[in-house]
């Protein structure tokens, strides 16, 4: 625990330590217990903590924890078995397109890599400059 | 079923065992009616988000999977996302509607209920709250007014601790000068 680890708990938790993190609340009160100086930093976010205070508990919602369970379980619950029954058809749909998918790509691996007839594709561009001067000449004849 | 934790009873429920969901509700309503209480500060937003959450608990019990050993802190902890997921969708809602349909909307200040029996300074606490950022306001009543852990809040909100802290800070220092005057008493003793 540092003093700056002290600063950041005091500036979100406030000061009253039952609101500081469990895992750090023994170090932060040994720190406090050992820094007197640290006592300041709590007395000038304390008054803050109390204005808090006051704000007690609203008037409780009119609702009867009875009757609000009697009415909301009279209402009928979706099957369990249909739930799952829906979760296990997307797979059945997706696997299928996945395996034919994967069958084009494996075909079209084997077409390029034993050799098609070149004459069937475009003519290959010798060269990056000989592109660049074929775009230049047509960019230059509109 | 005194010692039957929320997943057990969950479970029950699911089964379509309704006492035992009535038993799941006896154990959260006060804490969920307490946190849509103080984030909408509208009774009657309160009550509707209350039931609706109830309502989420009993149609998802069917399909309920314990989440991790702390099963009780697991269902409370979803319980309670809900409840502010559904406070927080319906202040989002109010501050969207347009204005000519402003009748039909619920006022989503604080009404009558929250403003009472807290004398001028909790009146005035609560109407500071009410300006913060949404998620800043559920920040504050979780950890402050709820006393709930960081992991606790920070999962409610669907945050990391470190945002949560972040959240807290923020809305502590603008309550710090939205309250200047009760906040800077304790510095002049």
């Amino acid at each position: 625990m540092t003093r700056q680890r002290f600063s950041e708990l005091i500036s979100a938790y406030g000061t009253d330590p039952r609101r500081w993190p469990d895992a750090e609340r023994d170090d932060a009160l040994d720190l406090l217990a050992r820094t007197p100086s640290l006592q300041e930093e709590i007395d000038r976010l304390t008054a803050l903590d109390a204005a808090l205070d006051s704000w007690t508990n609203p008037a409780p919602l009119g609702l009867d924890a009875t009757a609000l369970a009697a009415r909301i379980s009279a209402t009928p619950q979706p099957r369990a078995d249909i739930r799952a029954a829906r979760r296990f058809r997307w797979p059945a749909i997706v696997w299928p397109n996945a395996a034919g998918f994967a069958a084009a790509a494996v075909a079209g691996f084997l077409v390029g890599w034993s050799g098609l007839d070149s004459s069937l594709l475009p003519a290959p561009v010798e060269s990056l400059d000989q592109l660049v001067v074929a775009n230049v000449i047509e960019d230059a004849t509109w | 079923m005194p010692d039957h934790s929320d997943d057990d009873l969950m479970r029950a429920a699911g089964a379509g065992d309704r006492a035992a969901f009535g038993k799941l509700v006896s154990r959260h309503l006060q804490r969920m009616a307490a946190v849509a209480g103080r984030i909408t500060g509208n009774r009657g937003d309160a009550e509707e988000i209350v039931q609706e959450a109830f309502l989420r608990a009993w149609l998802k019990a069917p399909t309920w999977r314990a989440q991790g050993t702390q099963g009780s802190a697991a269902f409370g902890t979803w319980l309670g996302r809900v409840v502010v997921n559904l406070c927080l969708d319906r202040k989002r809602r109010a501050v969207a509607a347009p204005l000519d349909a402003a009748v039909d909307v619920a006022d989503p200040a604080p009404d009558a209920f929250v403003m009472t029996a807290r004398g001028e300074t909790g009146a005035r606490v609560a109407a500071a709250i009410d300006t913060l950022p949404e998620r800043q306001r559920a920040a504050i009543v979780l950890c402050h007014y709820e006393g709930m852990s960081n992991f606790e809040a920070a999962a409610m909100l669907d945050v990391s601790v470190g945002a949560l802290e972040s959240l807290l800070v923020r809305a502590r220092k603008t309550l710090r000068g939205a309250l200047a005057d009760l906040a800077s008493e304790g510095s002049h003793p």
